[in-house]
């Protein structure tokens, strides 16, 4: 009897190996079955909504490719894992989708530590790497196999130190940064270097850490210090319990942010306290492109909920990675390395995308003014050398408008 | 100066609730010489119960009848899952050395916190907000300084929790059993008091205590997530080791 349970375990197990080992083998640079890319992003943990929000968008990109026929005749299945939000987690499940799953490339992480923890193994395994949206500089910077589809944080802290002078007309500012994250650190030290060569002054610098519960005390020393902006470069679960406190200490200056404030749950924690603030960000979904007005009747339709940014750029960076696959008419790696680095404006729906040498990508940002719970688009800000000259600084049009100022011309794809 | 007032009010009002769940530290500690791990855990069952009380009756408008219901079904049920605990998880070990306490201790912190990441979710809940405090401005005191309703609150919350537990343990008869339990278990029960029934109590009044601080600091930072009880345990923990004193009003004059 023991015998019998010890062969049938034997037998169960082998079988159990071979079924793992056919369809890794199956996927893997073959050019027949499904292409398999990983996602990795934050599903369960405190910035939940940016990994829920990315995935959904990769997803429909892969819908909409596989609909159409799919890459070079084959279709796209996207391996999802959730790192929880923890960078060890993020590097622990970039590993299982290389070793186990055997993906020709992978799609993530939101947050820039994350990224930046799991980019080194998958370029040790010369597998490419899109970031939807780590904006931190140093992720793409691990290797040439790591790629992004957003702006880069000294961009996004440029355009909001430039709405703050040129718009705002702020001179003194404070800055409440989040210590543990390098996106928040990264925003905080190229707002300071823009704000103050363009001449303004950053009076107060004070910082938290994430599940900090109380803030009071960091505002306080900011409130004294009488600032006319307060920019805040944190994520969601944060940034809509410190508007809350700076309201109920009196504060009236504006707080700026950047995208990590972009999530439905910012409305509930903050609600009427977010009034009057300002963040940058990588589209509108006010922008009346029609490229743009499809993704997000599509999305609506599918999810029943506006697409934030996140949302956006996971449908870019699959959009990208299908455009990069076609070109190579391969997933090997290396070739599928070069593709990816040779895209060339390409028609996305966050703006035209072309990937610099840097392995970043260079758009424009958009400006959007938070009031009774939605953003209103405010103004676009184009990088140096891109776009109609200069920041756009007559284009400041109200709140309450919803009139954008002129697109990059985005073909319908 | 009125910076200075400021963050006087702002630190009696952070204190206040460090200072609630600090009471239930000490009391178990007074009784068991056991450090409660889960007791950081029990603040965040009290927040999220009292976010389930609220959505569950739909009570989301600012409204202080709706805090007092939440706040004392959150405390209730707070009670019951601290002497569960008790019962289950630190009865049974209670005879072998501390450690083996202590390490079951850590072990049901695990598993509250996990239980919770399982059930629902790590992400952060937004808890509804009932004293009005996202677009209520504060009172002004002079210059700079003002104090908001949410913090006056919470302050006069607080007060009125610790005086009440002080006429519990200084002026009943199951406070001077308390008392004698923590002076000497063995003797106590000699003396014919059913020290498991009052030990059993201590967790109760201990963990209501959490979870009251568990509910007030949700209406000052909305944002509740399972682990939210990690930090604030450590942080509660330390002015227990600071306060000298045995008497509650100096500990929490120590604890501010």
């Amino acid at each position: 009897m023991k015998r019998t349970l010890l062969s049938l375990l034997l037998i169960t197990t082998l079988f159990i190996g071979f079924a793992c080992e056919r369809r890794g083998g199956g996927s893997n640079g073959g050019s027949t079955g499904p292409i398999v890319v990983g996602y990795y992003g934050d599903l369960s943990g405190r910035t939940s909504s940016f990994g829920q929000s990315t995935k959904n968008g990769a997803e429909m990109a892969a819908d909409e490719i596989n609909k159409a026929g799919g890459i070079n005749g084959r279709t796209v299945q996207i391996v999802v894992e959730d790192d929880q939000g923890e960078p060890n987690k993020a590097a622990t499940v970039v590993t299982k989708l290389i070793n186990q799953d055997k993906v020709i490339a992978l799609l993530g992480e939101v947050a820039s530590s994350n990224s930046l923890a799991a980019a080194p193994k998958a370029q040790e395994a010369k597998v490419p790497m899109i970031s939807p949206s780590s904006t931190n500089p140093a992720v793409t910077q691990v290797g040439d196999y790591i790629f992004r589809v957003c702006f880069i944080d000294p961009f996004q802290g440029e355009v909001m130190a430039k709405f703050a002078t040129n718009n705002l007309k702020a001179k003194r500012a404070a800055i409440l940064y989040d210590f543990n994250s390098d996106y928040s650190r990264g925003l905080y030290q190229f707002f300071k270097r823009s704000f103050t060569s363009s001449g303004g002054q950053i009076v107060s610098e004070r910082s938290y850490t994430q599940g900090d519960r109380d803030f009071s005390g960091q505002l306080t020393a900011i409130r004294a210090a009488n600032v006319d902006v307060i920019y805040v470069p944190g994520y969601y679960g944060e940034v809509g319990v410190i508007a809350n406190q700076t309201k109920q200490l009196g504060i009236k200056a504006p707080l700026l942010g950047g995208d990590g404030w972009d999530a439905p749950q910012l409305w509930q924690l903050g609600g009427a306290a977010l009034n009057g603030d300002y963040i940058s960000n990588h589209y509108s979904v006010d922008d009346p492109s029609p490229a743009i007005q499809k993704f997000v009747s599509d999305y609506k339709s599918r999810y029943n909920i506006l697409p934030d940014a996140l949302a956006a750029l996971g449908y870019d960076s699959m959009k990208v990675l299908a455009d990069a696959i076609k070109r190579a008419g391969t997933t090997e790696g290396t070739k599928l390395r070069e593709a990816i680095a040779q895209t060339q404006k390409f028609p996305g729906v966050t703006g035209q995308i072309t990937i610099d040498p840097e392995r970043n990508a260079v758009k424009p940002a958009v400006v959007l003014k938070l009031q009774d719970s939605k953003f209103h688009y405010e103004t676009t800000i184009y990088p140096e050398g891109l776009g109609p000259a200069a920041p756009a600084t007559s284009a400041n049009s109200g709140p309450q408008s919803s009139a954008p100022a002129p697109q990059q011309p985005a073909k319908t794809q | 100066m009125d910076t200075f007032v400021q963050q006087l009010i702002n630190g009696l009002n952070v204190g206040a609730i460090y200072a609630l769940i600090a009471l239930g530290y000490t009391m178990v500690y007074g009784i068991l010489r056991l450090i409660n791990f889960a007791h950081g855990d029990i603040y965040m069952v009290g927040a999220f119960t009292g976010f389930f009380i609220a959505v569950s009756l739909g009570l989301t408008g600012p409204s202080f009848i709706s805090l007092t219901i939440v706040l004392i079904g959150a405390m209730i049920v707070a009670a019951i899952v601290g002497m569960i605990i008790e019962r289950f998880a630190y009865r049974p070990v209670r005879k072998y050395s501390r450690m083996t306490t202590l390490i079951m201790a850590i072990g049901v912190s695990l598993l509250i916190e996990n239980l919770f990441v399982a059930r629902i979710g790590a992400a952060p809940r937004a808890f509804p907000d009932f004293l009005g405090s996202q677009s209520q401005l504060p009172y002004h005191l002079f210059g700079n300084a003002a104090i908001s309703k949410t913090q006056i609150v919470i302050f006069l919350v607080s007060i009125v929790l610790m005086i009440v537990l002080q006429w519990i343990v200084f002026r009943t008869k199951v406070g001077t059993a308390m008392r004698a339990v923590s002076f000497n278990l063995n003797s106590a029960k000699l003396m014919g008091i059913n020290t498991d029934a009052i030990i059993s109590l201590t967790f109760a009044i201990g963990s209501a205590l959490a979870a009251a601080g568990g509910v007030l600091t949700a209406q000052y930072n909305p944002n509740i997530d399972p682990l939210m009880g990690i930090l604030t345990g450590l942080k509660a923990l330390s002015p227990r080791y600071s306060a000298a004193s045995e008497t509650f009003p100096v500990r929490y004059l120590v604890v501010c």
